[in-house]
């Protein structure tokens, strides 16, 4: 038979050439270019097309397209220590202007004079009431024991609080006056508990008169207990500034080696 | 080269191994590229970008012919390349002699070790060739590359194209049947065995 090549003999005659016709449809074909002429022309130019293209040399690529650790978005080790590095320094600069600052905070509270209860830090009411007395003679430098009047201390209730208070006065008990005592339960509050026993365990104490201490007055114990804190604060301090510049420092010069 | 070995190292973030596995392939990715686009700039570039994908996507990557695969990341490269330029048509770049002439048969396709008169007839041979394959549209065009160029089986070819084995059979004979036609205009140049058959069916 020689008719027309459809489409669909190409496709049969391009599939029996590669060899993927199935055996029912290879033996039919087969037995059609026997007798059809135009398909078996068809058949041959095909084979030849074929031939050209196989023919063909293998291109070489121009270039080697092997890929950097760039280009397949691959980041170093080194590379990705590095970005944190700017932040490393940021945290051991600001350690170190806090530690700066701690410390010249620390310098100037140390270079004040020691915080001293004296006239001035007394409720205004207790200074007016004894206008004669303390004048000029703030600090208790008398040396002398204040000898309180033994009446008018009888007189009075015996309460820690009050004989706490007595003590803080500078030099009031040489003149214990009612009046003072009004002052007293205000005073006392302030006053911790350990200044009161250590009061009361004092030595210039002399038969229930009060006598007036004066370091044990002026060193104000809030002080002893802060030290510790800011010693703290600036050991931690000067450790992470030391120790994240050091990091940094380490991983600047591991990346420019 | 165990493959197998080369892409289980590279799917774990070995990039030695993956470049192993690139220059194993990237005559073949190139190849694939160039009678794609028919451009070698660009050929190079979507060859690099195959490359990059194929490095980024590798997890993606089940089984089968790793050959097959990396062709569907080209092709799949130079389509979007080919609509790219249809958008936006541009003049071909033809590499250039010394005195800034186009090389009509670019020397860098000849085989260095034919005579000058045999690198002359292979290149505008091949020339011609690549003429009739843009001639054709993309998708028949990949799949006479892939069959007919690279060797592959009609399973292969199937899954580089990513099309049916159905449809790699059809698009292969009028993809042959169209560049027999077009080789017919080039017959001069034809091989002298498909010259003297040709003249023979006159």
């Amino acid at each position: 038979m020689n008719g027309k090549v459809t489409r669909r003999d190409y496709e049969t005659l391009s599939a029996y050439l590669d060899g993927v016709l199935k055996t029912k449809d290879r033996t039919r074909l087969e037995k059609r270019l026997q007798s059809d002429q135009l398909l078996k022309q068809e058949l041959e130019a095909l084979k030849r097309t074929r031939m050209v293209l196989r023919s063909q040399p293998r291109l070489r690529a121009p270039r080697n397209f092997t890929l950097t650790a760039q280009m397949a978005g691959v980041r170093s080790p080194v590379r990705s220590s590095m970005s944190a590095v700017p932040a490393l320094r940021l945290v051991s600069v600001l350690a170190t202007v806090f530690l700066v600052l701690v410390i010249v905070g620390d310098l100037i509270g140390s270079s004040k004079p020691p915080q001293t209860i004296v006239a001035s830090d007394l409720p205004q009411p207790a200074a007016a009431s004894m206008p004669g007395f303390g004048m000029g003679g703030g600090g208790g430098a008398s040396s002398e024991p204040a000898v309180a009047s033994a009446d008018s201390m009888e007189g009075s209730e015996e309460q820690p609080a009050a004989a706490a208070a007595m003590k803080a006065m500078p030099e009031p008990n040489s003149y214990g006056t009612d009046a003072t005592l009004e002052t007293e339960p205000s005073i006392a509050a302030e006053e911790n508990s350990d200044e009161a026993a250590l009061s009361a365990n004092g030595g210039t104490q002399n038969g229930g008169i009060g006598v007036v201490d004066e370091t044990s007055i002026q060193t104000k114990a809030p002080h002893q207990t802060v030290w510790p804190l800011i010693r703290v604060i600036q050991a931690l301090l000067a450790l992470i500034a030391a120790g994240t510049g050091l990091l940094a420092l380490i991983l600047w010069r591991k990346s420019t080696r | 080269m165990d493959e197998n070995a080369l892409i289980l190292e590279a799917k774990q973030g070995d990039l030695d191994a993956f470049n192993r596995l690139v220059l194993a392939y990237q005559d073949m990715v190139y190849a694939q590229a160039y009678r794609m686009i028919n451009e070698p700039e660009a050929a190079e570039d979507a060859t690099q970008d195959a490359f990059i994908s194929a490095y980024r996507n590798l997890r993606s990557y089940r089984g089968g012919s790793f050959k097959a695969w990396l062709l569907r990341i080209v092709t799949n490269a130079c389509y979007d390349e080919l609509r790219r330029r249809k958008r936006r048509p541009t003049a071909p770049l033809e590499p250039l002699d010394q005195d800034d002439e186009e090389i009509e048969s670019p020397r860098w396709l000849a085989d260095p070790d034919g005579s000058p008169e045999d690198d002359i007839e292979r290149a505008e041979l091949a020339e011609a060739l690549q003429n009739c394959l843009q001639g054709l549209s993309p998708e028949f065009r990949a799949v006479v590359i892939l069959v007919d160029m690279q060797g592959m089986d009609y399973q292969e070819a199937s899954q580089a194209a990513g099309a049916a084995l159905g449809t790699i059979k059809s698009r292969l004979a009028r993809a042959r049947q169209k560049m027999r036609d077009c080789l017919q205009g080039f017959r001069e140049l034809l091989p002298a065995n498909f010259r003297l058959v040709e003249e023979d069916d006159e």
